[in-house]
């Protein structure tokens, strides 16, 4: 895998740095404590996981992606489409 | 059923012993990683398939605007499927099928920019499958989609691996993809196209409290062939870098039982294009069977290097001698604000319905964070989907 776009990684690599900063910092506090085993219940909810509705998700950003300019970052997998 | 996998959730609360039970839970970790559109099971058991298959129908209805035109009409119907196979396979399948007709929305006036179809009405099939093999602590697929329009065909793979740590509160998730496009032209026999694309997801979802799941995600795309879009006046770069960085944290307010779903993405590309996305859901629940789930998103992007701005003062194409150029109000620097309502109601044990409106608009003037388009005509879209869901 060859990068053309260096000034895109490195972009992406600012943008990710101060991310990561900002959950280092969260990671201090109380903001982190990773539940035991007994303690998962409530992440188990459905509205607790990332993705949602993949039938939704599928309309959403097929429609996002026919009117902006940018796409993906979610999943791989899906092909395009010639939508105006 | 949500119910059913309430009560062994509690069960395996208490039972600190039952390693299968703690097992279960555990995988709501891995199961929010799941980064594969189409692969999210309601029920969180991701180190084996969902505890019961599901066949969805959903109706997308799409209408979009520009001060004293309609534009484009859509109406998309689909069906989904998704089934357990066993103890450590599911697989599933959609189709969808869009009928669009109307006229492409312009930034420019009509008369300054000649083009082909302005006027349309076209067909898409989309079919997709996946299917994924689950471990103890891992988590394996592989899908196919292929989509087809008269002028556009397109074929696609993916292939993605999720693993996960001891204690399941960890999940990396590596995903690779290749698709190839087929371009031609209503009305121009001659025009054979082609474009590969290849692209990689990898990213990491944390249980950081007991109430907060934390994704971050950075993709990387590559696209080589024809991205010109036929039917209007341009022609672009034969090659395209695409580079996501995706934040996503959900957060549960035990209290009210609602929980806050946010996301960012910062998106960057070899077109100079450069957006951020930022969303958010409350997810509310009003009844044992209903909950409402109110969305805002803000968007706001840079436009392409390409990008022609109109005259000053008109909205008429300068003249130009680029061999690259555009003036689709797609490439152009725009903000856009989303507003959303989902409802969704638990009729019984076997069935539910889901139904979302959404109202979108973009302003050139709405953009931030740098130079701003000339204030073209804004773009008003609105949509409602309506979906039935039987589990098995």
């Amino acid at each position: 895998m060859s990068i053309r776009c260096n000034a895109c990684l490195s972009r992406v690599l600012r943008w990710s740095a101060l991310l990561a900063c900002m959950l280092t910092l969260s990671a201090c506090s109380s903001l982190y404590a990773p539940p035991q085993p007994w303690e998962k219940g409530l992440l188990s909810k459905p509205a607790m996981t990332m993705d949602g509705d993949p039938g939704e998700s599928r309309y959403t950003q097929h429609i996002l992606d026919s009117k902006e300019g940018s796409r993906g970052g979610y999943g791989v997998g899906g092909g395009g489409c010639g939508c105006n | 059923m949500v119910a059913t996998a309430w009560v062994e959730v509690a069960v395996a609360a208490t039972d600190r012993n039952n390693n299968k039970q703690l097992g279960s839970v555990g995988g709501a970790v891995l199961l929010a990683a799941l980064a594969l559109p189409g692969l999210c099971p309601t029920v969180a058991q991701a180190e084996s398939p969902p505890e019961r298959g599901s066949v969805t129908v959903k109706y997308l209805h799409y209408k979009d605007k520009q001060p004293g035109f309609d534009r484009i009409t859509a109406r998309a119907p689909s069906v989904s499927i998704e089934a357990p196979i066993g103890s450590s396979w599911s697989v599933s399948a959609s189709t969808v099928r869009d009928s669009v007709s109307g006229a492409s929305p312009r930034r420019y006036t009509s008369t300054a920019i000649p083009s082909g179809a302005s006027r349309m009405s076209e067909e898409r099939t989309a079919v997709d499958g996946s299917v994924t093999y689950y471990r103890p602590r891992s988590a394996y697929s592989f899908s196919l989609s292929n989509s087809t329009e008269h002028d556009y065909k397109s074929n696609a793979a993916g292939v993605n691996a999720r693993f996960s740590t001891d204690d399941h509160n960890t999940t990396v998730n590596v995903g690779a993809g290749w698709s190839s496009d087929k371009i031609g032209k209503t009305g121009d026999p001659d025009l054979h196209e082609t474009k590969h694309t290849y692209e990689m997801l990898v990213g990491v979802t944390q249980a950081m409290t007991r109430t907060d799941l934390l994704q971050f995600n950075i993709g990387f795309s590559r696209g080589a062939g024809y991205f010109t879009d036929p039917y209007k006046y341009d022609l672009r770069p034969e090659d395209r870098e695409q580079w996501t960085a995706l934040l996503r944290w959900n957060h549960h307010f035990e209290s009210m039982g609602s929980t806050l779903r946010t996301s960012y993405r910062y998106y960057t590309d070899s077109w100079s294009v450069n957006s951020h996305a930022l969303q958010a859901e409350w997810v509310q629940p009003i009844s044992d069977q209903l909950s409402l789930t109110p969305l805002v998103r803000y968007y706001t992007q840079s436009a392409a290097s390409f990008y022609l701005d109109p005259r000053p003062g008109t909205q008429r194409a300068p003249v130009h001698s680029n061999e690259i150029y555009s003036y689709d109000q797609r490439l152009s620097a725009f903000g856009a604000v989303t507003l959303g309502l989902r409802a969704d109601y638990q009729i019984d044990k076997d069935w539910s319905t889901d139904i979302r409106g959404d109202w979108y608009k973009q302003r050139s003037a709405w953009r931030v964070g740098g130079k701003v388009s000339p204030d073209l005509e804004p773009f008003t879209a609105t949509s409602f989907q309506l979906g039935v869901k039987r589990a098995f």
